[in-house]
């Protein structure tokens, strides 16, 4: 049944906060006032009745208590349902739009799936490196990293690092700050023997880091005290992907024994899914620290040498401990068990212990990756606004196009508020979609990103995170507002009787500020995504053009893995037969033994007395760095010897006189009037008379241990049996005729049946050694690339579709202008001038805005300056290159419109 | 009343008041007048309880009221049936008239005799 009409004319007026209370007062009094009334007809008189009335009803007050209650919750049920359906009529209007035309949907959609995307591949990397501890760490804010900051004495400058000695970590067990410390290293070693050996990472740790992250075990346990002594019986820990992969994670590996590096341990447990220690890098095996580094060195000279950097350090604060006062504790216990070196100058005086976040990088020494991702992050969100920027445009232009539709709708008596509504919802429901799309981006992208950029950083398995998903929740909610706000405000804010009477000729005649300024902060965002690629592809072209000195993919790093129990001296006369095996390869140009290998490894034994010279200026690198080596050596890395000669098979020989080849640097420093040869230097040893070391030949500097060494390093080499130098060599470096990593394979099958002593033939070309040094602008570059590319392309896009769009509603005029003999040149050059116009706007302000912040990206380029007018002029050609690419088409159809048919239309 | 019988007659109460309305909208003195009139007098409804039964309703969907003018030109609130309602009411009437069928249909069937003699 429907009521009065009159009466639902006024239902709608109560929507506007009705007075419960009030009501129910009202209709209660009503029903009083009636009772009284008939009673008193019945011949009660007023004050009986009144009473009457009263009595009937009941408890008059607690019932108009209950009435309002009841009231309130019918209200609230009723404004629930009504912001329900309006939000229910809203999405399904947008998404009725968005069926209607799907070409432009599909376009809005992969433009922010894109932008949305990238982001949520930054941020899967900025999270792991920069904000989350490491995976099964409990507690994490209270785990810190050591670092040793001190002025070293040879350069005087101050550096941070992480590597420290083992006397150092029993220092700061006495620290009280500290509940716990622990220490670790890691380490690549062969995996089992002969068929299927390959190489693994290993991760050697002390008994306590496990109890000191909180990390407990899937299966079986972790290493006790004793089993990490010297002495112990072999146990190690599988990594969980270890297991999986090798094990096919079988229940029962617990007791089985599997041979890593020089021992055969016993698996006594599996650590949880994700686990890599207190770092990022994976690991597939976990040691017992002190005994395996007494079985891979085959001595304990580590355990109280002060001089033997291997190990880092991580500790848990105590409660109630702030790291400041830790690293205060932790400084002088370092300083007072070194203060005989520090008193006699050989040790810094200010070298101070810094407890640092266990994430790595917000410590006082963030890898390069961690900087550059930072950037990337901030790069990926440019990338979104000029996603959001475009579809904003294309948006625009839409609304501009239906304009008299929505011109319609307001005279209709649609509210602006309820048009704006509906236009942002429209925003949403692409926004969502585009989301939805951008998981996929977001999962290939990321993988390839992880897999070829970052192989050295863990990332958590497959999956979404909740982190992830909150994140491009956010992303989304933010891309729909900024894409969807001013087309929305635009459109809603339409001039109803200008849109009416206007026709098509007259809407969209006025150029719309809003595009064009949106346009230009396109181009200007473009710019800068440009120019930062151009600085990072020329770091990298630097980087990789290097030349190091030696020839590194030319050369191979051949290293043999004994059986643990080979002596010495056998393992020194099996290097010198395999020598002579490789030396015989067609493919080997010349080889040599060596004991340390260029970025990799670097011994120093102290200062070397000159006679004649006082005291050795040593450079900022400090050192003197010094290599034993065989004849042949200088020839396999291609390193040339400018005075004297290099070591020939003479000086291989046992007994033969101790000898010396000095790089160019050193010889300039210690003898700068040019006569190093012949000249004797004494080298540290027990006695007080060391023999006198001659010196027969210079060879060139090279790069002992990084890219970025801007002074040549001080490097001798002695030659094999020098008395200053004991141990086996440990390791050939073969120089192949073409590139090493091709002779890799007949290398180690030439040596892996040489002797049944030979677990393992490890071969590597020095280039791999040199690679990860390259990662950080190797990651900048590919991804600015990629993103300043994407945003160009969308950006040239955007231009486009607006040149496009004036065309077409200039064509009236165009046609007016053809009908009239105006040439086809004047079309086209309008047409060029306004898309260059506005692009030129963008290049003058990207290029300022770049110049403005390259003292923010100096650091992380190489050699490259950030204002390198190379890359600024080659990102404007590109910019002004896409602009004419642009206009080309719609100038193209200006020159094509019929005047009669322009004229007709409309 | 004692309170069983009280909730009892809640829900009879709600099926009695949507049948007032069913005919046309009334205000609640006027579901009051209706019920006294069509069942002679022999329901007596506590007034409250009416008007309680009518704001539930409400609550649930089955009546939507407005305010209009009464017969006696005064403001008075007005309460309708909606589409719901009316379903709940031909649910609820023929709920009612199986439960009385079987309820007479107990109570029509002879008791057994009560003397001590054969059956």
């Amino acid at each position: 049944m429907r009521l009065p009409a009159g009466v639902r004319r006024l239902f709608r007026l109560r929507d506007i906060r009705p007075d419960v209370p009030g009501d129910v007062d009202e209709e209660l009094r009503y029903h009083v006032e009636r009772l009284v009334e008939e009673l008193v007809d019945r011949g009660a008189d007023r004050a009986e009745a009144e009473r009457e009335a009263r009595r009937r009803f009941g408890d008059m007050a607690a019932y108009r208590r209950a009435l309002a209650h009841i009231d309130g919750e019918t209200m609230s049920r009723r404004r629930r349902s009504a912001t329900m359906d309006i939000l229910w009529r809203n999405v399904a209007m947008a998404v009725r739009g968005i069926r209607r035309s799907p070409g432009f949907a599909f376009a809005v959609i992969t433009i922010l799936a894109l932008g949305i995307g990238a982001n949520a591949v930054m941020f899967e990397v900025v999270d792991r490196l920069l904000l989350s501890p490491p995976e099964h760490v409990v507690e994490a804010h209270d785990v810190r990293l050591l670092y040793l900051r001190r002025t070293y004495l040879g350069s005087g400058k101050l550096e941070t690092g992480r590597t420290l000695t083992y006397p150092d970590y029993q220092d700061f067990e006495h620290v009280s700050g500290f509940s716990r410390v622990a220490a670790y290293a890691d380490r690549r070693a062969t995996f089992g023997r002969s068929e299927g050996a390959h190489e693994i990472r290993t991760m050697l740790a002390s008994a306590s880091l496990f109890p000191l992250l909180g990390v407990r075990p899937v299966m079986g346990r972790f290493f006790t005290p004793e089993e990490t002594a010297l002495g112990a019986n072999l146990t190690a820990i599988l990594s969980f992907e270890f297991w999986r992969r090798q094990f096919g994670a079988d229940p029962g590996v617990l007791g089985s024994t599997i041979d890593v590096g020089p021992g055969t341990y016993t698996v006594i447990g599996v650590a949880p899914e994700g686990f890599t220690g207190p770092e990022l890098s994976p690991v597939d095996v976990w040691l017992p620290l002190e005994r395996s580094q007494e079985i891979w060195n085959g001595n304990i000279g580590w355990v109280d040498n002060r001089n033997w950097w291997w190990i880092h350090v991580v500790a848990r604060l105590a409660p109630g401990v702030t790291p400041a006062a830790a690293d205060a504790e932790a400084t002088a216990a370092h300083r007072a068990a070194r203060q005989d070196a520090i008193a006699g100058g050989d040790y810094s005086s200010d070298a101070t212990i810094v407890a640092a976040p266990i994430i790595a990088g917000q410590g006082p020494d963030p890898s390069a990756e961690s900087r550059v991702a930072g950037w990337l992050a901030a790069v990926s969100a440019i990338v979104l606004l000029i996603a959001c920027f475009n579809v904003a445009n294309l948006l625009l232009a839409r609304a501009a196009r239906a304009k008299r539709e929505i011109a319609v709708r307001v005279a209709l008596g649609v509210s602006r508020r309820r048009l704006l509504a509906e236009l942002l919802t429209e925003s949403l429901v692409l926004a969502i979609l585009s989301a939805a799309a951008a998981l996929l981006v977001a999962r290939l992208g990321g993988q390839a990103v992880q897999k070829v950029l970052l192989p050295d950083v863990a990332f958590a398995g497959s999956g979404l995170g909740g982190r992830l998903l909150t994140f491009m929740g956010i992303v989304t909610i933010v891309t729909a507002l900024l894409a969807g706000i001013v087309p929305a405000l635009q459109a809603s804010r339409s001039d109803v009787a200008a849109a009416l009477k206007g026709g098509g000729a007259g809407s969209g005649r006025a150029r719309s500020g809003a595009r064009v300024t949106l346009l230009v902060a396109q181009a200007t965002l473009s710019v800068i995504l440009l120019v930062g690629a151009g600085l990072f592809v020329r770091s990298l072209d630097r980087a990789r053009g290097l030349d190091l000195g030696f020839e590194a993919d030319r050369v191979a790093v051949v290293r043999l893995e004994w059986n643990e129990t080979l002596p010495t001296q056998e393992r020194a006369a099996l290097y010198q037969e395999a020598i002579d095996h490789v030396r015989r390869l067609p493919g080997v140009r010349a080889a040599g033994l060596t004991y340390t290998v260029p970025f990799q490894s670097s011994v120093s034994i102290g200062e070397p007395r000159v006679p004649g010279v006082d005291s050795l200026p040593l450079p900022p690198s400090g050192g003197p760095y010094v290599n034993k080596v065989s004849s042949g050596y200088f020839e396999a890395m291609g390193l040339r010897i400018l005075q004297g000669r290099a070591l020939e098979p003479s000086d291989d020989a046992e007994g033969a006189p101790p000898v010396a080849v000095v790089s160019a640097s050193m010889a300039r420093g210690i003898w700068p009037a040019g006569d190093a040869l012949g000249s004797c230097m004494m080298l540290p040893d027990d006695s007080d008379e060391p023999p006198c070391t001659t010196v027969v030949g210079v060879v060139e500097d090279h790069r002992r241990q990084e890219l970025v060494e801007t002074e040549p390093h001080w490097l001798y080499y002695l030659n094999e049996h020098h008395p200053a130098f004991q141990g086996p060599p440990q390791g050939i470096m073969a120089g192949t005729r073409s590139d090493a990593r091709r002779a890799l394979r007949s290398l180690q099958a030439e040596l892996a049946s040489l002797s049944g002593q030979i677990r393992f033939v490890s071969a590597r070309s020095l280039q791999d050694n040199v690679d990860p040094q390259l990662r950080s602008w190797k990651l900048g570059a590919s991804m600015f690339t990629i993103f300043g590319l994407l945003a160009l392309v969308v950006a040239g896009w955007g231009l486009y579709s607006v040149l496009a769009f004036e065309v077409a509603s200039r064509r009236r005029e165009m046609g007016i202008r053809a009908a009239l003999g105006a040439g086809r040149g004047r079309t086209i050059r309008l047409v060029f001038r306004q898309a260059l116009g506005l692009v030129s706007v963008g290049i003058l302000l990207g290029l300022a805005a770049s110049f403005a912040g390259a003292r923010l990206v100096e650091p992380l380029l190489f050699r490259v300056s950030a204002r390198d007018p190379a890359v600024y002029g080659a990102v404007a050609v590109a910019l002004l290159a896409a602009a004419a690419l642009a206009g080309s088409l719609p100038a193209w159809r200006a020159t094509r419109v019929d005047p009669r048919e322009a004229l007709q239309a409309e | 009343m004692s309170p069983k019988q009280m909730s009892l007659l809640q829900g009879t109460l709600d099926v009695l008041v949507l049948q007032a309305l069913a005919g046309a909208p009334r205000h609640g003195y006027g579901v009051a007048e209706w019920i006294r009139r069509t069942t002679d007098g022999a329901l007596e409804i506590e007034d409250g309880a009416l008007y309680t039964s009518l704001h539930r309703m409400e609550r649930r969907g089955w009546l939507e009221s407005s305010w209009g003018t009464s017969e006696n030109n005064r403001r008075a609130k007005y309460y309708a049936l909606t589409p719901k309602g009316e379903r709940h009411l031909s649910d609820a009437t023929q709920d009612w008239a199986r439960y009385a069928e079987a309820v007479f249909k107990v109570l029509a069937t002879r008791p057994p005799r009560r003397d001590g003699g054969r059956a």
